[in-house]
Protein backbone atom coordinates (compact mmCIF):
# COMPACT_ATOMS: atom_id res chain seq x y z
CA UNK A 1 0.00 0.00 0.00
CA UNK A 2 1.27 3.48 -1.35
CA UNK A 3 0.23 7.10 -0.35
CA UNK A 4 -0.08 9.14 -2.55
CA UNK A 5 -1.01 13.38 -1.97
CA UNK A 6 -2.76 13.75 -5.34
CA UNK A 7 -3.78 17.69 -6.06
CA UNK A 8 -4.35 17.89 -2.33
CA UNK A 9 -5.87 15.03 -2.04
CA UNK A 10 -5.04 11.96 -0.18
CA UNK A 11 -4.58 8.38 -2.01
CA UNK A 12 -4.00 5.09 0.12
CA UNK A 13 -3.82 2.28 -3.06
CA UNK A 14 -2.19 -1.12 -3.98
CA UNK A 15 0.32 -0.89 -6.75
CA UNK A 16 2.15 -3.48 -8.53
CA UNK A 17 5.90 -3.43 -7.67
CA UNK A 18 6.63 -2.63 -11.46
CA UNK A 19 3.49 -0.22 -11.81
CA UNK A 20 4.70 3.35 -13.17
CA UNK A 21 2.78 6.46 -11.94
CA UNK A 22 1.12 7.05 -15.03
CA UNK A 23 -1.17 3.94 -14.94
CA UNK A 24 -1.54 4.80 -11.16
CA UNK A 25 -2.97 8.16 -11.89
CA UNK A 26 -5.09 6.90 -14.56
CA UNK A 27 -6.51 3.87 -12.53
CA UNK A 28 -7.26 6.88 -9.79
CA UNK A 29 -9.05 8.72 -12.45
CA UNK A 30 -6.41 11.29 -13.35
CA UNK A 31 -7.41 10.77 -17.17
CA UNK A 32 -5.84 14.06 -18.00
CA UNK A 33 -2.39 12.26 -17.71
CA UNK A 34 -1.91 10.90 -21.27
CA UNK A 35 0.22 7.47 -22.68
CA UNK A 36 2.65 8.21 -25.01
CA UNK A 37 5.85 6.81 -26.12
CA UNK A 38 6.73 5.24 -23.12
CA UNK A 39 9.75 4.94 -23.93
CA UNK A 40 11.17 8.75 -22.19
CA UNK A 41 11.09 10.82 -25.15
CA UNK A 42 7.62 12.59 -25.99
CA UNK A 43 6.97 14.14 -22.50
CA UNK A 44 3.28 13.62 -22.89
CA UNK A 45 2.76 12.16 -19.56
CA UNK A 46 4.61 15.08 -17.60
CA UNK A 47 3.61 15.35 -13.79
CA UNK A 48 4.94 17.62 -11.03
CA UNK A 49 6.26 15.24 -8.58
CA UNK A 50 7.17 17.44 -5.04
CA UNK A 51 6.87 20.47 -7.59
CA UNK A 52 9.31 19.27 -10.31
CA UNK A 53 8.17 18.19 -13.34
CA UNK A 54 9.18 13.97 -14.38
CA UNK A 55 7.78 11.37 -16.65
CA UNK A 56 5.11 9.42 -15.20
CA UNK A 57 5.50 6.56 -18.06
CA UNK A 58 8.91 6.43 -16.11
CA UNK A 59 8.71 6.45 -12.61
CA UNK A 60 8.36 3.52 -10.76
CA UNK A 61 4.92 4.59 -7.98
CA UNK A 62 6.46 2.87 -5.27
CA UNK A 63 9.33 5.41 -5.60
CA UNK A 64 6.44 8.20 -5.28
CA UNK A 65 5.32 6.63 -1.92
CA UNK A 66 4.63 9.88 0.57
CA UNK A 67 5.14 12.18 -2.37
CA UNK A 68 2.18 14.98 -3.23
CA UNK A 69 1.64 15.20 -7.02
CA UNK A 70 -0.03 17.24 -8.73
CA UNK A 71 -1.45 16.64 -12.28
CA UNK A 72 -3.39 18.93 -14.92
CA UNK A 73 -6.61 19.07 -13.09
CA UNK A 74 -5.24 20.01 -10.34
CA UNK A 75 -3.83 22.94 -12.19
CA UNK A 76 -7.32 24.23 -14.01
CA UNK A 77 -7.34 27.99 -13.94
CA UNK A 78 -3.55 28.17 -15.06
CA UNK A 79 -4.42 25.36 -18.00
CA UNK A 80 -7.63 27.05 -18.70
CA UNK A 81 -5.88 30.54 -19.70
CA UNK A 82 -2.43 28.43 -21.32
CA UNK A 83 -4.74 26.84 -23.29
CA UNK A 84 -6.58 30.05 -24.97
CA UNK A 85 -4.00 31.09 -25.72
CA UNK A 86 -2.29 27.52 -27.23
CA UNK A 87 -5.53 27.82 -29.25
CA UNK A 88 -5.55 31.47 -30.18
CA UNK A 89 -1.84 31.36 -31.71
CA UNK A 90 -2.07 28.16 -33.23
CA UNK A 91 -0.07 26.04 -30.87
CA UNK A 92 -2.76 23.36 -30.44
CA UNK A 93 -3.40 21.42 -33.67
CA UNK A 94 -4.44 17.90 -33.35
CA UNK A 95 -3.72 18.56 -29.50
CA UNK A 96 -2.30 15.40 -28.65
CA UNK A 97 1.01 17.34 -27.02
CA UNK A 98 -0.91 19.96 -25.26
CA UNK A 99 -1.34 17.83 -21.61
CA UNK A 100 2.46 17.80 -20.96
CA UNK A 101 3.52 20.37 -22.40
CA UNK A 102 0.63 22.75 -20.44
CA UNK A 103 2.47 20.63 -16.96
CA UNK A 104 6.04 21.39 -18.00
CA UNK A 105 5.10 25.39 -19.18
CA UNK A 106 3.30 25.49 -15.78
CA UNK A 107 6.47 24.09 -13.90
CA UNK A 108 8.65 26.32 -15.93
CA UNK A 109 6.48 29.25 -15.01
CA UNK A 110 7.07 28.22 -11.62
CA UNK A 111 11.04 27.62 -11.77
CA UNK A 112 12.41 30.22 -14.37
CA UNK A 113 12.50 34.15 -14.12
CA UNK A 114 11.99 36.02 -17.00
CA UNK A 115 13.13 33.11 -19.48
CA UNK A 116 14.80 34.27 -22.63
CA UNK A 117 13.28 32.02 -25.82
CA UNK A 118 16.46 30.34 -25.81
CA UNK A 119 15.38 29.33 -22.39
CA UNK A 120 11.99 28.07 -22.71
CA UNK A 121 12.72 26.30 -25.82
CA UNK A 122 15.53 24.83 -23.94
CA UNK A 123 13.39 24.16 -20.46
CA UNK A 124 10.59 22.34 -23.15
CA UNK A 125 13.05 20.58 -25.29
CA UNK A 126 11.25 17.42 -23.74
CA UNK A 127 7.70 17.44 -25.18
CA UNK A 128 7.94 16.56 -28.74
CA UNK A 129 5.01 18.18 -31.20
CA UNK A 130 4.46 16.53 -34.77
CA UNK A 131 2.48 19.94 -36.22
CA UNK A 132 3.03 23.34 -34.81
CA UNK A 133 6.68 23.49 -35.30
CA UNK A 134 6.92 24.69 -32.11
CA UNK A 135 6.97 29.01 -33.18
CA UNK A 136 3.07 29.08 -32.54
CA UNK A 137 3.58 27.63 -29.19
CA UNK A 138 6.64 29.54 -28.10
CA UNK A 139 4.06 32.79 -28.94
CA UNK A 140 1.45 31.49 -26.63
CA UNK A 141 3.90 30.35 -24.07
CA UNK A 142 5.38 34.01 -24.30
CA UNK A 143 1.80 35.27 -23.68
CA UNK A 144 1.15 32.94 -20.79
CA UNK A 145 4.18 34.14 -19.17
CA UNK A 146 3.19 37.83 -19.47
CA UNK A 147 0.03 37.48 -17.14
CA UNK B 1 9.07 -3.40 -18.90
CA UNK B 2 10.97 -5.91 -16.14
CA UNK B 3 9.13 -7.86 -13.84
CA UNK B 4 9.73 -7.85 -10.26
CA UNK B 5 9.80 -10.22 -7.16
CA UNK B 6 10.41 -8.09 -4.60
CA UNK B 7 10.84 -4.46 -3.71
CA UNK B 8 13.50 -3.78 -1.01
CA UNK B 9 14.28 -0.16 0.43
CA UNK B 10 17.31 -0.36 2.29
CA UNK B 11 18.26 1.77 5.12
CA UNK B 12 22.44 2.01 4.87
CA UNK B 13 24.40 1.38 1.91
CA UNK B 14 26.14 -1.98 3.39
CA UNK B 15 22.89 -3.15 3.17
CA UNK B 16 21.87 -2.38 -0.17
CA UNK B 17 25.23 -4.27 -1.47
CA UNK B 18 24.43 -6.72 0.44
CA UNK B 19 20.36 -7.15 -1.42
CA UNK B 20 22.27 -6.80 -4.20
CA UNK B 21 25.00 -9.43 -4.26
CA UNK B 22 22.22 -12.13 -2.59
CA UNK B 23 21.26 -13.01 -5.91
CA UNK B 24 22.16 -12.55 -9.70
CA UNK B 25 18.61 -11.57 -10.98
CA UNK B 26 18.89 -8.64 -8.17
CA UNK B 27 19.09 -4.65 -9.85
CA UNK B 28 19.46 -1.65 -8.37
CA UNK B 29 17.18 1.14 -9.58
CA UNK B 30 18.17 5.10 -9.95
CA UNK B 31 15.84 6.67 -11.71
CA UNK B 32 14.70 3.78 -13.69
CA UNK B 33 14.34 5.28 -16.68
CA UNK B 34 16.55 2.94 -18.93
CA UNK B 35 15.65 -0.06 -17.07
CA UNK B 36 11.94 0.54 -17.23
CA UNK B 37 12.98 -0.53 -20.89
CA UNK B 38 14.62 -3.80 -20.32
CA UNK B 39 12.30 -6.78 -20.35
CA UNK B 40 14.24 -8.92 -17.53
CA UNK B 41 13.04 -10.84 -14.60
CA UNK B 42 13.94 -8.55 -11.65
CA UNK B 43 14.53 -10.87 -8.34
CA UNK B 44 15.19 -8.60 -5.74
CA UNK B 45 14.51 -4.32 -7.03
CA UNK B 46 16.79 -2.43 -4.51
CA UNK B 47 15.96 0.95 -4.25
CA UNK B 48 18.80 3.73 -3.56
CA UNK B 49 16.23 6.44 -2.27
CA UNK B 50 16.80 7.42 1.27
CA UNK B 51 20.68 6.86 1.60
CA UNK B 52 21.81 10.17 1.38
CA UNK B 53 23.51 9.87 -1.91
CA UNK B 54 21.47 12.67 -3.56
CA UNK B 55 23.86 15.53 -2.07
CA UNK B 56 26.56 17.20 -3.93
CA UNK B 57 29.48 19.41 -1.46
CA UNK B 58 33.07 20.15 -1.79
CA UNK B 59 36.18 20.08 0.47
CA UNK B 60 39.32 22.39 -0.77
CA UNK B 61 40.45 20.26 -3.60
CA UNK B 62 37.22 18.60 -4.90
CA UNK B 63 33.71 18.22 -5.69
CA UNK B 64 31.37 15.14 -4.95
CA UNK B 65 28.68 14.01 -6.38
CA UNK B 66 26.35 11.46 -4.61
CA UNK B 67 25.10 8.29 -7.17
CA UNK B 68 21.72 9.11 -6.70
CA UNK B 69 22.29 12.66 -7.80
CA UNK B 70 19.39 13.30 -10.63
CA UNK B 71 21.02 14.78 -13.96
CA UNK B 72 19.36 17.98 -13.23
CA UNK B 73 20.29 18.63 -9.89
CA UNK B 74 24.07 18.17 -11.67
CA UNK B 75 22.64 20.68 -14.35
CA UNK B 76 21.56 23.64 -11.88
CA UNK B 77 23.71 22.96 -8.77
CA UNK B 78 25.87 25.73 -7.59
CA UNK B 79 28.60 24.28 -6.99
CA UNK B 80 28.99 22.46 -10.18
CA UNK B 81 28.02 25.62 -12.29
CA UNK B 82 30.87 27.56 -9.95
CA UNK B 83 33.81 24.51 -10.90
CA UNK B 84 32.12 22.90 -14.24
CA UNK B 85 29.86 24.77 -16.38
CA UNK B 86 30.55 22.56 -18.88
CA UNK B 87 29.37 19.46 -17.30
CA UNK B 88 26.05 21.17 -16.17
CA UNK B 89 25.92 22.22 -20.03
CA UNK B 90 26.67 18.78 -21.23
CA UNK B 91 24.23 16.86 -19.09
CA UNK B 92 21.74 19.87 -20.29
CA UNK B 93 21.55 18.24 -23.50
CA UNK B 94 20.28 15.07 -22.71
CA UNK B 95 16.62 14.74 -23.75
CA UNK B 96 14.45 16.69 -21.42
CA UNK B 97 13.87 18.67 -17.92
CA UNK B 98 11.01 16.09 -16.72
CA UNK B 99 13.57 12.80 -17.92
CA UNK B 100 16.54 14.87 -16.23
CA UNK B 101 14.79 15.53 -12.88
CA UNK B 102 14.54 11.27 -12.96
CA UNK B 103 18.02 9.99 -14.52
CA UNK B 104 20.91 9.56 -11.90
CA UNK B 105 24.63 10.23 -12.32
CA UNK B 106 25.20 7.15 -10.40
CA UNK B 107 23.28 5.12 -13.06
CA UNK B 108 24.55 7.22 -15.78
CA UNK B 109 28.23 5.96 -15.15
CA UNK B 110 28.30 2.82 -13.98
CA UNK B 111 26.10 1.54 -17.21
CA UNK B 112 29.05 2.94 -19.28
CA UNK B 113 26.73 3.68 -22.26
CA UNK B 114 29.02 4.51 -25.78
CA UNK B 115 26.31 7.54 -26.52
CA UNK B 116 27.08 8.87 -22.86
CA UNK B 117 27.69 12.87 -22.42
CA UNK B 118 28.42 12.41 -19.14
CA UNK B 119 31.48 9.88 -19.36
CA UNK B 120 33.96 12.04 -21.55
CA UNK B 121 33.72 15.12 -19.12
CA UNK B 122 34.36 13.07 -16.20
CA UNK B 123 37.25 11.59 -17.68
CA UNK B 124 38.42 14.82 -18.96
CA UNK B 125 38.50 15.69 -15.81
CA UNK B 126 40.38 13.16 -14.18
CA UNK B 127 37.66 12.34 -11.68
CA UNK B 128 36.81 8.94 -9.46
CA UNK B 129 34.21 6.48 -9.06
CA UNK B 130 33.70 4.64 -5.59
CA UNK B 131 32.21 1.44 -5.73
CA UNK B 132 30.59 -0.48 -2.69
CA UNK B 133 31.44 -3.70 -3.34
CA UNK B 134 34.66 -2.82 -5.40
CA UNK B 135 36.27 0.26 -4.04
CA UNK B 136 37.62 3.29 -5.58
CA UNK B 137 38.55 3.74 -9.32
CA UNK B 138 39.52 6.52 -11.90
CA UNK B 139 36.81 6.62 -14.31
CA UNK B 140 39.64 5.77 -16.64
CA UNK B 141 39.82 2.31 -15.36
CA UNK B 142 36.30 2.09 -14.36
CA UNK B 143 35.59 2.05 -18.03
CA UNK B 144 37.68 -0.79 -19.33
CA UNK B 145 37.64 -3.12 -15.85
CA UNK B 146 35.26 -6.46 -15.26
CA UNK B 147 32.02 -5.39 -13.16
CA UNK B 148 30.21 -7.23 -10.81
CA UNK B 149 27.13 -6.55 -8.81
CA UNK B 150 28.35 -2.94 -7.57
CA UNK B 151 26.69 0.17 -6.20
CA UNK B 152 27.89 3.45 -7.39
CA UNK B 153 27.96 5.56 -4.90
CA UNK B 154 29.85 8.64 -5.28
CA UNK B 155 32.03 10.74 -7.38
CA UNK B 156 34.75 13.06 -6.87
CA UNK B 157 36.17 15.31 -9.52
CA UNK B 158 39.28 17.20 -8.42
CA UNK B 159 39.09 20.72 -8.73
CA UNK B 160 41.61 22.65 -10.83
CA UNK B 161 40.44 21.32 -13.83
CA UNK B 162 39.01 23.17 -16.26
CA UNK B 163 36.27 21.71 -18.27
CA UNK B 164 34.96 22.51 -21.89
CA UNK B 165 32.54 20.66 -24.05
CA UNK B 166 30.92 20.33 -27.54
CA UNK B 167 28.74 17.70 -29.42
CA UNK B 168 26.99 17.40 -32.21
CA UNK B 169 23.42 15.89 -32.09
CA UNK B 170 21.56 15.43 -35.73
CA UNK B 171 18.23 16.83 -33.20
CA UNK B 172 17.47 18.16 -30.15
CA UNK B 173 16.93 14.97 -27.36
CA UNK B 174 18.71 12.55 -29.75
CA UNK B 175 22.23 10.99 -28.92
CA UNK B 176 25.37 12.94 -29.52
CA UNK B 177 27.18 12.10 -32.85
CA UNK B 178 29.90 12.52 -31.63
CA UNK B 179 31.34 15.25 -28.35
CA UNK B 180 34.13 16.14 -26.94
CA UNK B 181 35.14 16.62 -23.54
CA UNK B 182 39.08 18.58 -22.98
CA UNK B 183 39.94 18.83 -19.50
CA UNK B 184 43.12 21.22 -18.71
CA UNK B 185 44.95 21.59 -15.36
CA UNK B 186 48.22 23.27 -14.38
CA UNK B 187 50.23 20.01 -15.69
CA UNK B 188 48.43 18.40 -18.34
CA UNK B 189 45.61 18.29 -20.99
CA UNK B 190 43.25 15.45 -21.44
CA UNK B 191 41.41 15.20 -25.03
CA UNK B 192 38.37 12.79 -24.43
CA UNK B 193 36.03 11.61 -27.23
CA UNK B 194 33.09 9.60 -26.41
CA UNK B 195 29.62 8.59 -28.83
CA UNK B 196 32.07 8.18 -30.95
CA UNK B 197 29.70 5.64 -31.27
CA UNK B 198 31.90 3.63 -28.94
CA UNK B 199 32.29 4.65 -25.75
CA UNK B 200 35.17 7.49 -24.16
CA UNK B 201 38.83 7.38 -25.44
CA UNK B 202 40.80 9.38 -23.92
CA UNK B 203 43.47 10.68 -27.28
CA UNK B 204 46.97 10.45 -25.21
CA UNK B 205 48.89 11.13 -27.96
CA UNK B 206 47.00 14.06 -29.28
CA UNK B 207 46.49 14.97 -25.24
CA UNK B 208 50.61 15.57 -24.83
CA UNK B 209 51.18 17.40 -27.92
CA UNK B 210 48.65 19.97 -26.58
CA UNK B 211 50.06 19.85 -23.61
CA UNK B 212 53.51 20.48 -25.06
CA UNK B 213 51.26 23.32 -27.02
CA UNK B 214 51.77 22.04 -30.58
CA UNK B 215 49.04 23.69 -32.70
CA UNK B 216 45.42 22.74 -33.63
CA UNK B 217 46.67 21.13 -37.20
CA UNK B 218 49.59 18.86 -35.15
CA UNK B 219 46.82 17.87 -32.49
CA UNK B 220 43.91 17.15 -34.97
CA UNK B 221 46.42 15.06 -36.97
CA UNK B 222 47.35 13.20 -34.00
CA UNK B 223 43.33 12.62 -33.37
CA UNK B 224 42.84 11.43 -36.49
CA UNK B 225 45.23 9.17 -36.05
CA UNK B 226 44.63 7.22 -32.78
CA UNK B 227 41.19 7.46 -32.06
CA UNK B 228 38.97 4.67 -33.35
CA UNK B 229 35.94 6.34 -34.84
CA UNK B 230 32.76 3.78 -35.98
CA UNK B 231 29.61 3.92 -38.02
CA UNK B 232 25.90 3.50 -36.74
CA UNK B 233 22.84 4.79 -37.76
CA UNK B 234 23.99 8.34 -36.95
CA UNK B 235 27.45 9.06 -38.55
CA UNK B 236 29.64 7.17 -40.48
CA UNK B 237 33.44 6.39 -38.98
CA UNK B 238 34.24 9.05 -41.81
CA UNK B 239 32.08 12.09 -40.87
CA UNK B 240 33.16 11.21 -37.17
CA UNK B 241 36.66 11.40 -38.10
CA UNK B 242 35.69 15.06 -40.14
CA UNK B 243 34.09 15.96 -37.00
CA UNK B 244 36.48 15.27 -34.90
CA UNK B 245 38.54 18.30 -36.22
CA UNK B 246 35.41 20.51 -36.31
CA UNK B 247 34.73 19.94 -32.43
CA UNK B 248 38.51 20.07 -31.16
CA UNK B 249 38.78 23.36 -33.51
CA UNK B 250 35.55 25.03 -31.61
CA UNK B 251 36.63 23.91 -28.36
CA UNK B 252 40.08 25.36 -29.53
CA UNK B 253 38.59 28.83 -30.67
CA UNK B 254 36.59 29.20 -27.25
CA UNK B 255 39.71 29.48 -25.13
C1 LIG C 1 15.31 8.35 -24.21
C2 LIG C 1 16.66 8.44 -23.54
C3 LIG C 1 17.65 9.24 -24.12
C4 LIG C 1 18.89 9.35 -23.50
N1 LIG C 1 19.83 10.16 -24.07
C5 LIG C 1 21.04 10.30 -23.48
C6 LIG C 1 22.03 11.16 -24.03
O1 LIG C 1 21.84 11.79 -25.07
N2 LIG C 1 23.21 11.27 -23.38
C7 LIG C 1 23.48 10.59 -22.21
O2 LIG C 1 24.58 10.75 -21.66
N3 LIG C 1 22.55 9.78 -21.67
C8 LIG C 1 21.36 9.60 -22.27
N4 LIG C 1 20.43 8.75 -21.73
C9 LIG C 1 20.80 7.97 -20.54
C10 LIG C 1 20.40 8.70 -19.28
O3 LIG C 1 21.18 9.88 -19.16
C11 LIG C 1 20.65 7.85 -18.03
O4 LIG C 1 22.01 7.50 -18.00
C12 LIG C 1 19.82 6.58 -18.04
O5 LIG C 1 18.46 6.91 -18.12
C13 LIG C 1 20.08 5.78 -16.77
O6 LIG C 1 19.75 6.52 -15.65
P1 LIG C 1 18.58 6.07 -14.68
O7 LIG C 1 18.77 6.80 -13.39
O8 LIG C 1 17.30 6.18 -15.36
O9 LIG C 1 18.99 4.52 -14.47
P2 LIG C 1 18.11 3.21 -14.20
O10 LIG C 1 17.17 2.99 -15.30
O11 LIG C 1 17.58 3.26 -12.81
O12 LIG C 1 19.26 2.13 -14.23
C14 LIG C 1 20.01 1.82 -15.39
C15 LIG C 1 20.98 0.66 -15.02
O13 LIG C 1 21.92 1.10 -14.05
C16 LIG C 1 21.83 0.32 -12.83
N5 LIG C 1 22.03 1.27 -11.74
C17 LIG C 1 21.20 2.28 -11.37
N6 LIG C 1 21.78 3.04 -10.40
C18 LIG C 1 22.99 2.48 -10.15
C19 LIG C 1 24.08 2.80 -9.27
N7 LIG C 1 24.06 3.88 -8.48
N8 LIG C 1 25.15 1.98 -9.26
C20 LIG C 1 25.21 0.88 -10.08
N9 LIG C 1 24.23 0.55 -10.96
C21 LIG C 1 23.14 1.34 -11.00
C22 LIG C 1 20.44 -0.31 -12.88
O14 LIG C 1 20.41 -1.52 -12.15
C23 LIG C 1 20.26 -0.53 -14.38
O15 LIG C 1 20.92 -1.69 -14.77
C24 LIG C 1 19.18 8.62 -22.31
C25 LIG C 1 18.17 7.83 -21.74
C26 LIG C 1 16.94 7.73 -22.33
C27 LIG C 1 15.90 6.88 -21.68
S1 LIG D 1 4.88 8.77 -22.49
FE1 LIG D 1 6.32 9.43 -21.03
S2 LIG D 1 7.79 10.44 -22.23
FE2 LIG D 1 6.43 9.70 -23.73
S1 LIG E 1 -0.38 19.77 -31.73
FE1 LIG E 1 -0.22 17.83 -32.67
S2 LIG E 1 1.49 16.95 -31.65
FE2 LIG E 1 1.47 18.97 -30.92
Amino acid sequence: MITLTINGKVHQTEVELNEVLLDTLRRLGYKSVKRGCETANCGLCTVLVEDKPVLSCSLLSLRADGKSIVTLEGVRDEAKILGEFLAQEGGEQCGYCTPGLMMNTIAMKRELVDPTDEEIAHYLMGNLCRCSGYVSQLRAIRKYLEV
Amino acid sequence: MYTVRSYVRPESLNEAITELRSGKHNRVVGGGVFLKMQHRAIGKLISLDGLGLDQITETEDSVHIGGAVSLREIETNPIILEHFPALSYAVSQIVGVQMRNLAQIGASVFSRYGFSDIIPCLVATGAKVKLAHAGEFSVEAFLTMDRDWDILYEIIIPKGVTLSYDNLRQTNGDFSSLNLAIGKSSDQVRIVYGARPMGAFLAEQASAAAGQGKTLEQVTQLVKQEVPFGTNLRASAKYRRHLAGVLLEHLWEAE
